[in-house]
C-alpha cells in the first residue's frame, strides 16, 4: 500500500555530488564540497496494510526527516513514493491535494505535543478540527465521533471540553493518537511515540496502540531512538545512519542477529 | 515430513572484537514429520537455541535449508522474504522463548490472548481459552490479571508457555518451556501438550531433564560444539553415550 524508493532530503544548497560525499562509508551527512546536509538519502522500502515498520538510529540519522517527508510534513529533495490513496508520485503532490492526503489518508503524532496540538484549544477540539477538515459538518456527528475517539484512545470523556494544556502528557500524547487516526487513515507515522513520557504511561500508550494498530489495520511507521519502543512495536525494522539505512530486517532479527557493525554497536549500547 | 533442514550454518561475526567469527551452528542437517515430537539435546552453548532460532528466522542461517510445509506449500524458512515469515509465524510457526518478552502493564491473561485475537479470535473467547490454559497450568487465578513483570520465574514461564501453545502453531519450537517450574507444575505443562494440541502438532523443543525427554519426545537429537553429533529414536537414547 506504500512503497517508497529513493527517499532523499538535503538540507542546503546541494553541489549535485552531496550524496556520493556523504554517508556510512565516510562516516558523515555533511557534504565537504558545499556543505549541505544530507539528511536522508536513497531510502527504499514497503509497506504493506496493518504493518508495522521501526526506524531506529542515534539523532541525526535521518530518520526524523525520514518520518516528515512520509508524513507529507516536510519536501522531499527526490524519491518516489506511491500509495494507495493517491495516483503518481506523493512526493510531487500540489497544496491541495496534500491536503486532503494529510487530512484523510495519513496521520502523524509528532515527537513534540505542540506541533500536534494547539494546547489552548480543549482536546476535544483538537480532535474534532481534524474531522472539520475532512468534511464533517454536523455537529453532533463530530461530537459522537470524538467522544467514540476518546473512549478507544483511552482519555476521559469529561475532560473532552477542558483545555489540551491542562492534560497530563500521557492524555495529550493519546489526544494526539486520536487526532491521527480519527480519519481513519491508512497509514500513521509515528515520530518517538513515548518520549517525554513517564515509564509507566509509555507502556499504556504502547499497549493501547498496538491494540488499535491490530484492529484497524492499518500501515504504521514508527521512529524511535528507543530499541525497546521498537523491538515491542515493530515487525520490521530499519536501521538509518549518517542518512541511510545500513540494515533492515525483521525485528527480532536485527536486536539478536545484527550484522552491521554500526547495529551490533546500537544493540549493544541499550541499557 | 513437515521440516526438512539442510547443511543449515550459522557463524556470527563479531565486529565490536575485530570481526572475530563465532559458529553458532555448523553443517547441521535433520528432517522431522508432521506430528513428530523431537527433543533437542546438548550441553550450554553446543547450539541448540540457535537451531530453534534459525528456524524461526530470528537468527538469519549463513548458508543451508530449512524447508517448511506449510498448507500453503513449501517456505524456506532459511531464504524467504521477511514478509513470507511473518505470515508463517502468524499461522502456523509457534516458539517460546526461554524469556517472557511483552509490553509492560499488559495483565497475564491479555498476553496469552494476544496472539489467539491477532490471529482472529473473538477478544472474549480469546480471554477465556487463556484462563483454562493458564488453570491447567496451576497459576493461581489471582494472577490472571495481574502483570508478569511482578512474577516468580515459574510463574512468567507458565504465561510463557500458555502464549506459545495458545493458537495451537502447526509446529511448534520450545526452548526449555519447563526449566524453572517445579515437579508437579512441570507435569502439569507436559500434560497440557498432549492433551490441548491435536497429535497432528510437530514439537521441535529443547530440553535438560532426561526425564522430560523420555516422557516426550519420539526422537532425540544431540548436538555438541555447534553439530550434529547423533538422532536417534528415544527409546536408544542413553545420556551417557557421547560419541
Amino acid at each position: 500500500m506504500l512503497n517508497v524508493s529513493n527517499a532523499t532530503k538535503i538540507y542546503g544548497q546541494s553541489c549535485g555530488e552531496c550524496i556520493d560525499h556523504t554517508g556510512p562509508a565516510v562516516g558523515d551527512n555533511q557534504c565537504p564540497v558545499c556543505g549541505s546536509v544530507v539528511a536522508c538519502a536513497d531510502v527504499d522500502f514497503g509497506l504493506h496494510d496493518g504493518e508495522v515498520l521501526g526506524i531506529v538510529g542515534e539523532s541525526g540519522s535521518g530518520k526524523s526527516s525520514l518520518a516528515e517527508i512520509l508524513a507529507l510534513d516536510s519536501d522531499a529533495t527526490a524519491g518516489d513514493v506511491r500509495y494507495d490513496a493517491y495516483d503518481g508520485n506523493l512526493l510531487e503532490t500540489d497544496y491541495q491535494a496534500r491536503h486532503e492526503l494529510r487530512n484523510e489518508h495519513v496521520g502523524m503524532v509528532h515527537q513534540h505535543v505542540r506541533d500536534g496540538l494547539e494546547l489552548d484549544f480543549s482536546g476535544g477540539g483538537n480532535v474534532a478540527e481534524k474531522l472539520l477538515a475532512a468534511g464533517w459538518r454536523h455537529y453532533g456527528d463530530v461530537r459522537e465521533r470524538v467522544e467514540d475517539l476518546f473512549r478507544e484512545t483511552e482519555v476521559p470523556v469529561s475532560r473532552m471540553d477542558d483545555a489540551t494544556e491542562t492534560y497530563s502528557g500521557g492524555m495529550q500524547r493519546r489526544v494526539q493518537i486520536a487526532k491521527a487516526i480519527a480519519n481513519d487513515p491508512g497509514l500513521v507515522v509515528l515520530d518517538e511515540p513515548t518520549t517525554g513520557l513517564d515509564v509507566s504511561v509509555q507502556a499504556r500508550v504502547l499497549d493501547m496502540f498496538r491494540r488499535l494498530q491490530r484492529e484497524q489495520d492499518v500501515a504504521t511507521v514508527v521512529v524511535s531512538h528507543d530499541l525497546g519502543v521498537v523491538r515491542l512495536l515493530a515487525d520490521r525494522t530499519l536501521v538509518m545512519r549518517h542518512g541511510r539505512v545500513i540494515e533492515s530486517g525483521l525485528t527480532d532479527r536485527i536486536m539478536e542477529d545484527p550484522h552491521h557493525e554500526y547495529t551490533q554497536t546500537l544493540i549493544n549500547s541499550a541499557i | 515430513m513437515i521440516l526438512d533442514i539442510d547443511a543449515v550454518s550459522k557463524t556470527f561475526e563479531m565486529h565490536i572484537i575485530d570481526g572475530k567469527t563465532v559458529p553458532g551452528l555448523a553443517d547441521v542437517s535433520f528432517s522431522v514429520d508432521g506430528g513428530e515430537f523431537v527433543a533437542v539435546v546438548g550441553e550450554s552453548g553446543s547450539g541448540k537455541s540457535s537451531l530453534l532460532k534459525c528456524v524461526y528466522r530470528t537468527y538469519e542461517p549463513s548458508t543451508g535449508s530449512i524447508r517448511f510445509r506449510t498448507t500453503d506449500g513449501e517456505v524456506d524458512l532459511a531464504t524467504c522474504s521477511d514478509r513470507e515469515v511473518l505470515a508463517v509465524r502468524g499461522s502456523e510457526l509457534g516458539y517460546a522463548s526461554q524469556f517472557l518478552d511483552e509490553i509492560p502493564r499488559v495483565p497475564a491473561v491479555d498476553v496469552v490472548a494476544r496472539p489467539m485475537w491477532e490471529q482472529g479470535t473473538d477478544r472474549e473467547a480469546a480471554r477465556e481459552r487463556a484462563r483454562e490454559l493458564l488453570a491447567a497450568l496451576d497459576l493461581p487465578a489471582g494472577l490472571f490479571d495481574a502483570y508478569p513483570a511482578t512474577f516468580s520465574g515459574g510463574e512468567r514461564q507458565r504465561v510463557n508457555f500458555a502464549r506459545a501453545i495458545a493458537p495451537r502453531p502447526r509446529l511448534l519450537l520450545l526452548d526449555e518451556p519447563t526449566s524453572a517450574l517445579d515437579p508437579e507444575t512441570r507435569a502439569s505443562a507436559l500434560d497440557l501438550l498432549g492433551d490441548y494440541l491435536p497429535a497432528s502438532t510437530t514439537v521441535l523443543g529443547v530440553f535438560h531433564n532426561y526425564d522430560v525427554v523420555r516422557q516426550v519426545a519420539d526422537r532425540v537429537l544431540v548436538l555438541d560444539d555447534a553439530r550434529l553429533q547423533r538422532v536417534v529414536d528415544v527409546a536408544d537414547y542413553d545420556p551417557e553415550v557421547l560419541a
